[in-house]
């Protein structure tokens, strides 16, 4: 399991496209991934447990992966929690 | 903040008769004149609208939350709305809509994403859905979303 924490850097969080472009991520591995925020977690495989973190501006939110592509998965999560949610 | 401070038991709507996203959306605003909660529903709508384009807010699971900030809503509150027969609405799955929660709220803050997040949190659970769709009574809605 690989566990890493980001900031949110979309001006809008994590709603609307850059929730739907990261479930479209998500969806692209076979691994599990896990939300993680203020001790509340929820499935990220769907756009309830996406939208339910409230993942606002500048808020920080752990993700977990696990599975056997996690490596691949968690290099592709950094790029987007760190580039491309910018651009959303 | 508990989702019954801001749906109110007017803004139930048991049995919507709409089957398609845009006159659902407009069925369950429709609720929302003269409640004082929202100025103008024309402006508030549009609101709506523009945010469904980016994305549509049908989030699967047979669920759907509409949502617009506006300068013409006074007040937060949520519209619920249950379909019997389900609504076309261009799903993230494809799938027809049974549950609709319209949130309006006012352009500053991030209210509507603190309601947004309230009501997933409920919704992510299976029996929460199911009690929703077989609910006859207010009541019966506000236990299955405590």
């Amino acid at each position: 399991m690989i566990s890493k924490e980001y900031t949110i850097l979309a001006p809008e969080g994590l709603h609307a496209r850059p929730a739907k472009e990261f479930l479209n991520l998500v969806r692209q591995f076979k691994s599990k991934v896990v939300l993680i925020k203020d001790g509340i977690t929820a499935d990220a495989g769907s756009m309830l447990g996406i939208l339910s973190m409230q993942a606002t501006y500048n808020s920080k939110i752990i993700l977990e992966v696990s599975g056997e592509d996690e490596v691949h998965a968690a290099e592709r999560f950094d790029c987007f929690f760190d580039k491309e949610i910018i651009n959303l | 903040m508990e989702i019954s401070e801001v749906l109110l038991e007017e803004l139930i709507v048991f049995d919507v008769e709409s089957r398609t996203k845009d006159r659902a959306i407009r069925e369950l605003a429709a609720k929302l004149e003269n409640t004082g909660y929202v100025t103008d529903i024309d402006a508030y709508l549009a609101a709506v609208m523009k945010r469904e384009e980016i994305s549509s807010t049908g989030l699967g699971m047979g669920v759907a939350i509409p949502h617009g900030k506006s300068g013409a809503v006074a007040k937060a509150c949520v519209v619920f709305g249950r379909s019997r027969d389900g609504i076309d609405y261009q799903s993230d799955d494809g799938e027809p809509v049974y549950l609709l929660f319209l949130i309006a709220a006012p352009e500053a803050a991030d209210e509507h994403l603190r309601i947004l997040a309230n009501i997933s949190r409920k919704l992510i659970h299976e029996r929460v859905r199911n009690e929703l769709r077989q609910a006859e009574t207010a009541r019966e809605v506000y236990q299955a979303l405590s």
